[in-house]
């Protein structure tokens, strides 16, 4: 089973901070009418909804 | 002990599989997986599916007697595909749900410094009206976030308007003053963002939001030349997409660009030739774009129903014009987000929109609403019991209240759907567009995923 995109309940507390210190979840993820979503979202680390693509996952 | 949020897995003594479980066919004959709790995606062959079936099936009667099986029920564990029997996932997504709702940890404001625009939008779901913050307004709104300031361990602010860049000054002031109040006060302001319409973004002031730490700004096309300027002109009628194009050349260096494209009935049919714009730009790869779905959503836009898809059609739209733009060489494919901790500033406790008065709203529909739907003023700590009634309607909006909802596995990735819509019953369905084309956006998203991974190689 290859994983190739992982939600961040999945993530490592390492991962989640590489995630949610900097730009790998951007909003252009957000299409809704509210972007404030994404933003709050990429920031608070255990509220965050953001994924990593697990490019090397094998 | 692990944190709250995690979800035990306990010793596993009994397994059961996830309500959320999606498994579905790929173009290239493996099998995707996709769980909405996790959010996780992966990809099986089809002997490895044909077992995972017998798994889920009866997971507490079959036999992990080799090294491989006991590695996929692992695997299957790590995307909660399957999970401890005892664990109730509704019950998970409602504590959640209620700890990052009510959670004053983070201060979340969506500012409009003014409401004029120098746009006459032809969908534009603001009333026109021209009121810009005071001086007045941007101290009493620096004390309103120093008061708050002191709880908080997170602030976030994002622009909008309004157009946001006619009043720049406001923006430089604001930012300046929270910048101090976050460093005296030790909360963390990441980087803010900003909704323009792109006209004024010159690369003197796209400059200055970067050093503001304003580093993305999304930026709205809606077609070709002559279908934007129809769409997105000027107060005096002329066209803005040259103009336009121009500064989002200008800034995509400096700024994270995001380009979004509204979609109804009057452009669906032109809006995949931006694709071709974007290609000759060099932008398929580069700046992330995205539809938008245009919808009636105030009464100053209620003219344009007849013009709006509902959420089933353009769901199915969105996929065919993706479609197009991807045999043009479009690379970057939307994902869902979890919303487990809320839907947006609307439901939680500390997040708010400001109006250039001061007064703070939960939605952003709302900017231009009369001060009776507000939910209190950056003027006044006390509330006026119509504010209360107005902030008790959106915070003990409930989702899981309603049984569609819960009942429904995408639950985690909608969490009942926008709150102002199913408040003001605005739409019938208030399903997101997921609900509809969710195989096909996945599908999308693991063609890109391969592709990176080939380019990677």
């Amino acid at each position: 089973m290859e994983y190739l995109v992982e939600g961040y309940d999945v993530l490592s507390h390492e991962q989640l901070q590489k995630v949610t210190a900097g730009q790998e979840c951007s909003f252009a993820g957000c299409t809704e009418h509210c972007s404030l979503k994404i933003i709050i979202c990429w920031i608070i680390c255990k509220m965050d909804s953001s994924v990593i693509e697990n490019q090397n996952a094998n | 002990m692990k944190d709250q949020n995690s979800i035990q897995l306990g010793n596993q003594a009994k397994l059961k599989p996830s309500r959320y479980n999606f498994f579905f066919e790929a173009d290239d004959g493996y099998i995707l997986a996709y769980n909405a709790l996790s959010n996780s995606l992966a990809r099986v062959d089809q002997e490895k599916s044909t077992l995972i079936k017998k798994i889920l099936k009866n997971p507490n009667k079959f036999s992990f007697n080799t090294d491989d099986k006991e590695k996929l029920k692992k695997d299957l564990l790590k995307g909660y595909f399957l999970i401890d029997e005892a664990l109730d996932e509704v019950e998970i997504l409602k504590m959640r749900n209620r700890i990052g709702r009510y959670s004053k940890e983070y201060l979340g404001l969506a500012i409009a410094p003014t409401l004029a625009c120098n746009f006459r939008c032809s969908y534009c779901f603001e009333e026109k009206r021209s009121e810009s913050m005071t001086a007045e307004v941007e101290n009493a709104l620096i004390k309103f976030v120093e008061s708050r300031l002191d709880v908080a361990k997170v602030f976030t602010v994002a622009w909008f308007g309004g157009e946001p860049t006619l009043k720049f000054d406001t923006i430089e002031r604001l930012t300046t003053n929270f910048q101090q109040l976050c460093k005296k006060n030790n909360v963390n302001f990441p980087p803010m963002s900003i909704i323009t319409n792109g006209y004024l973004l010159s690369k003197e002031k796209v400059q200055k939001l970067k050093e503001l730490n304003i580093l993305s700004a999304q930026v709205t096309l809606d077609g070709p030349p002559d279908v934007h300027d129809k769409r997105r002109k000027l107060i005096d009628g002329k066209g803005t997409f040259l103009k336009v194009l121009e500064n989002i050349k200008a800034a995509m260096d400096i700024l994270h660009i995001h380009i979004r494209v509204n979609i109804d009935k009057e452009n669906v049919d032109r809006v995949d030739e931006l694709s071709e714009i974007f290609k000759e730009n060099g932008w398929l790869d580069k700046v992330p774009f995205y539809f938008g779905h245009v919808e009636a959503i105030t009464d100053s836009c209620a003219d344009i129903s007849t013009h709006c898809f509902s959420t089933k059609e353009y769901s199915s739209i969105v996929i065919e014009l993706l479609k197009k733009s991807k045999k043009k060489g479009l690379l970057s494919y939307r994902y869902p987000s979890s919303s487990h901790f809320g839907f947006c500033s609307a439901d939680k406790y500390n997040t708010y929109v400001v109006a250039p008065s001061g007064y703070l709203f939960k939605c952003w529909n709302e900017i231009t609403f009369s001060n009776n739907n507000s939910v209190g003023s950056v003027f006044e700590e006390d509330l006026t019991p119509q504010q209360i009634n107005t902030l008790t309607r959106y915070l003990n909006w409930d989702p899981f209240t309603n049984q569609k909802c819960v009942r429904c596995n995408l639950f985690p990735i909608c969490s009942g759907g926008c709150p102002y819509n199913a408040l003001n019953s605005r739409k019938k369905d208030n399903c997101i567009d997921f609900k509809y084309n969710l195989h096909e956006m996945l599908r999308f998203k693991y063609d890109e995923v391969k592709l990176k991974q080939k380019a990677k190689k």
